[in-house]
């Protein structure tokens, strides 16, 4: 059994609303609900449904209510009925007959609208069983969206959440001592390495994964350091964890002994579980991909997919996107002509200065050879310029770029800062 | 044609990608361009070895390509840019793009991924690590069984040393735009495969990225715009 529900709670002069009555109820049953059309409905799951039902009764009795009833079934359209219309103080519907219970009844007892009942009327429907027998396409056909709810009404198909779901309190442990105060990091390590045991556990139980979690010491002199940790996703391996604080630990410094370690969850998520493609040859390893992206994540490297504007600058063209671990499921279209090798351009960390020597073709300093790191390269050809300016609202930039190959093939993008008049390369193909 | 050819022909037209399970191990990662996979000893990059390409001109291109290539097959590339290099807009964004945070974090970064088995093949470009770097690397790739490609000057521990070097002149070209200097429209590059015991060589050809991207108006005219005075 699971809903206990409640009716003819006051005659109707009684003073007290039935929202008054429910916290009392509360001493009894662990979650109580109570309706503005006179109903209160207990959570019985767990709990054994008839001794609830009794107490219940007793308390509405002693409150003032003359004659209390109670109806206790498996959905709660059956409580309801069974309550309302069962014909005793307690009445108890048997688990699983729900249906049955309700198709002696009146359809009158589902509480149709007024629109809905003179459509009922229409069709000499009377009882639960008359309507539950039909078939969904008939009802909605004749009786609209409304009559097809009222008909899984009649089938005890009953799709009322009645009680939110419990929000369970996040995992957390602690340890604390008296006798002696650590400042040994390894020694620090063992004990958070048990509490990461007990949080990690108690978060693969309820199936997630913390996206969020803080360790705090509490130190000698009284004094709390908190440390949050951010892992790259909802995660509960105890091995990742001790990782993370490993690594947090070499940096930390604490300024006092610590003689207490409290490990809390902040912020958890449901451990995801990504549907794969079977025929995809990856399919078998994308479980170990994601979670090696993750410890990679989680140690500072990005996984990133670029966004590209329409920005005349090359280097400022593109913002870079990052990608969480559960890329590896993803599974590019490549075409064919997709593999095509083709030299691209790739960006110096940072500009290398040159010296140019040049010559003048219609109106441009077009390079000869310049002088870098690496010495003079002589130049067999320069193409260009692609002159690009702007920067009306940022920094200001006018670059004249050149294509420059040199006598050994390799080919080099130079660019000249028509602003400064200094030249640089920013970029090689390969 | 008896019944199970008949079956087995359906699902290859079917299900172009997938692969029967008597070949779900290769033992090596081609490239995906058979005039290379030709010179190389085992036809692509051995699975759980190390290899190293010197950076030239078309070494990045052509790992690259083998990376797209390794996707397409339906397995997973990694590019591990270590001196944030790539350009997003000629990324192709099939195989996984890590930036790492330093050089030590990309070859972090290496170990665990070529550690982990999820990947066929790894590229490192712009790392140079040591030798019990290299030794740790190596030992990651046999382990994870993936195809570990350097691209740097390093060759220590490689067992299949790739090396590329243009080929000035069949370079092939073209008049710009406005008829002044010539543009360089496609390259040749020579590309040499050493292992023990082997050595091979092949050409091959590779066109250019440009960038379409232009805004200016007029290309024979200086851009004077934003110049101080």
């Amino acid at each position: 059994m699971t809903f206990v529900c409640l009716s003819r709670l006051a005659d109707p002069t009684g003073a007290a609303s039935v929202a008054e009555l429910a916290p009392r109820l509360l001493a009894r049953a662990p979650r109580v609900r109570a309706e503005a059309r006179g109903l209160i409905w207990a959570d019985a799951r767990g709990l054994p449904a008839r001794p609830l039902a009794d107490e219940l009764l007793a308390l509405l009795r002693a409150w003032g209510s003359a004659d209390p009833r109670a109806g206790i079934a498996g959905t709660a359209i059956a409580a309801e009925v069974a309550s309302r219309f069962g014909g005793g103080p307690v009445v108890e519907v048997p688990a699983g007959t729900d249906r049955e219970f309700l198709a002696p009844h009146r359809v009158a007892v589902l509480s149709p609208d007024e629109r809905l009942a003179r459509l009922l009327e229409g069709t000499g429907l009377e009882r639960c069983d008359d309507l539950a027998r039909l078939d969904s396409a008939a009802v909605e056909v004749r009786l609209g969206a409304d009559g097809v709810a009222l008909w899984r009404l009649a089938r005890a198909d009953d799709p009322r959440l009645l009680f939110d779901p419990t929000v369970r309190p996040l995992p957390h442990a602690s340890l604390e001592w008296t006798d002696y105060a650590l400042r040994d990091p390894e020694r620090l390590l063992f004990a958070i390495n048990g509490l990461a045991g007990t949080v990690c556990g108690a978060l693969r139980d309820a199936g997630q994964g913390a996206t969020g979690f803080t360790l705090a010491f509490a130190l000698a002199g009284g004094a709390v350091v908190e440390r949050p940790f951010h892992p790259s996703r909802a995660n509960g391996n105890q091995r990742t964890w001790m990782r993370l604080v490993r690594d947090a630990l070499e940096r930390l410094e604490l300024p006092d002994a610590v003689v207490g370690v409290f490990l809390r969850v902040d912020s958890a998520a449901r451990s995801e579980i990504v549907q794969g493609d079977v025929l995809d040859r990856g399919f078998g390893t994308a479980q170990v991909a994601e979670e090696a992206l993750a410890r990679i994540l989680d140690q500072g490297s990005v996984v990133v997919t670029p966004d590209n504007s329409r920005h005349p600058v090359v280097s400022r063209r593109t913002r870079w996107v990052e990608q969480p671990p559960a890329l590896v499921w993803a599974r590019p279209q490549i075409g064919p002509g997709d593999t095509e090798p083709r030299l691209a351009l790739h960006l110096m960390p940072e500009p290398e200065p040159i010296e140019v020597a040049t010559a003048d073709r219609r109106g441009f300093e077009i390079p000869l050879r310049y002088r870098g790191r690496d010495g003079w390269f002589e130049l067999v050809s320069a193409s260009g310029p692609d002159c690009v300016s702007g920067g009306q609202w940022e920094a200001a930039y006018a670059c004249e770029l050149y294509c420059c190959v040199r006598t050994d093939g390799e080919i080099v993008l130079v660019c000249r800062d028509a602003r400064e008049g200094t030249w640089e390369v920013v970029g090689t193909w390969g | 044609m008896n019944r199970s050819a008949a079956v087995r022909a359906l699902l290859a037209s079917r299900f172009p990608d997938a692969l029967p399970a008597a070949q779900r191990s290769w033992s090596s990662v081609p490239l995906g361009i058979a005039a290379l996979d030709r010179i190389l000893p085992s036809g692509g990059f051995q699975r759980g070895r190390l290899s190293s390409w010197l950076p030239a001109l078309g070494s990045a291109a052509l790992l690259r390509a083998a990376c797209l290539h390794t996707v397409a097959g339906g397995e997973r590339a990694v590019w591990i840019d270590a001196r944030h290099t790539v350009v997003g807009a000629c990324w192709r964004p099939a195989p996984i793009l890590v930036r790492p945070p330093s050089a030590v974090g990309a070859l972090r970064a290496t170990e665990e991924l070529a550690r982990s088995g999820g990947f066929a093949l790894i590229v490192l470009d712009g790392a140079e690590p040591e030798t019990t770097e290299l030794v740790r690397l190596s030992r990651a790739a046999r382990e994870g069984s993936a195809a570990l490609v350097l691209l740097s000057r390093v060759t220590a521990l490689a067992t299949l040393r790739l090396s590329s070097r243009p080929l000035l002149g069949d370079y092939v070209w073209r008049r710009s735009a406005v008829g002044d200097a010539d543009e360089v429209e496609a390259v040749r590059v020579r590309v040499d495969a050493r292992a023990s015991g082997w050595f091979a060589s092949e050409t091959i050809s590779l066109s250019l990225w440009r960038d379409d991207l232009r805004l200016s108006v007029e290309t024979g005219r200086p851009d004077r715009r934003g110049e101080r005075r």
